[in-house]
């Protein structure tokens, strides 16, 4: 496949990505398209890094630019998260309306303390 | 092992593109939520055989690394709120909000994504086709082999510093949840 063969088809796969954001509201689904469209970006930047004139140096930055995605994914997700949080302290108005119901012991196996 | 056979390499591009588009399109017509699980852990498969069929692949699978554990991550944590799984999904982003009930606005919802979509996407097409036609690869596609990957990644890489700042994410969720857990214990004594 050419370069432009694979640059059309990661446009189909973000704009797949778009319409799935768009039209299904649960949570799981909209994180499929989530994936489709970093996907999709990832695929651009492998296809133009391999143009005549990139080199190891694109690699390099390909490399930085990931590794800056994924942490601004973990502190996006985590400013929803607190984000939601009156700051009464109350944790029975947080019902439904955190994207995730992340406890101490879902990472230490153990009961809370 | 190294393969250079373009034209296995070509009808592998072939199947990947077209499976991530088919895992992704599939998740539309899904209402349960293992099956739209099960079409997310073959986006994984399809994804992961992107990281092999470029020529940045080893590059990629160092970060590829992070990229599928932060979505596993969330997947799971997503899951977890359904209870046993059976419901039809775990959770909405939408509870608060009024349900749609009119054919009519579901209908609207439904065309009109596809339809600005469609424009988007024939404009792009429309814009970019003369401009990368003529673009060819000059480094030739080859799937890397493992000890390559590994010659990479020890000569052109700090494996340490990879680790260190790989581990960084993790250490920032696992801190946050442990510090919330002391002040909850806290307000409580």
């Amino acid at each position: 496949m050419n370069i432009e063969a694979v640059f059309f088809a990661g446009m189909i796969l973000f704009l797949v990505g778009i319409v799935i954001i768009f039209i299904k509201d649960d949570a799981v689904s909209v994180f499929v398209a989530y994936q489709v469209i970093v996907t999709a970006a990832v695929i651009n930047l492998l296809n133009f890094s391999t143009r005549p004139d990139a080199g190891k140096f694109w690699a390099d930055i390909f490399l930085f630019q990931g590794l800056l995605t994924i942490y601004l994914l973990i502190f996006a997700v985590f400013f929803h998260i607190y984000s939601k949080v009156p700051g009464t302290g109350d944790k029975s108005v947080l019902t439904g309306y955190r994207l995730f119901s992340i406890r101490r012991t879902d990472w230490w196996g153990e009961d809370r303390i | 092992m190294l393969i250079e056979s373009h034209r296995l390499i070509g009808i592998i591009q072939y199947i990947v593109f077209s499976g991530l588009i088919i895992s992704g399109a599939a998740v539309l017509f899904t209402k349960d939520f293992r099956k739209t699980m099960v079409f997310s852990f073959f986006l994984f498969i399809f994804l992961t055989l992107v990281a092999f069929i470029f020529y940045s692949g080893t590059v990629f699978i160092i970060t590829g690394a992070g990229y599928v554990f932060i979505f596993i991550l969330i997947y799971l944590l997503a899951g977890s709120n359904g209870g046993n799984g059976k419901e039809a999904y775990p959770f909405s982003f939408y509870t608060d909000k009024k349900r749609i009930n009119t054919i009519l606005k579901k209908i609207v919802m439904i065309i009109s994504p596809i339809l600005l979509c469609s424009v988007i996407g024939y404009l792009v097409y429309d814009i970019t086709e003369g401009y990368l036609h003529g673009a060819e690869r000059m480094q030739e596609v080859s799937i890397n082999a493992v000890g390559q990957v590994s010659d990479v990644l020890f000569t052109d890489y700090n494996i340490a510093m990879l680790v260190l700042i790989s581990a960084l994410p993790v250490l920032f969720i696992w801190l946050t949840i442990i510090l919330e857990g002391i002040k909850d214990r806290g307000k409580v004594n």
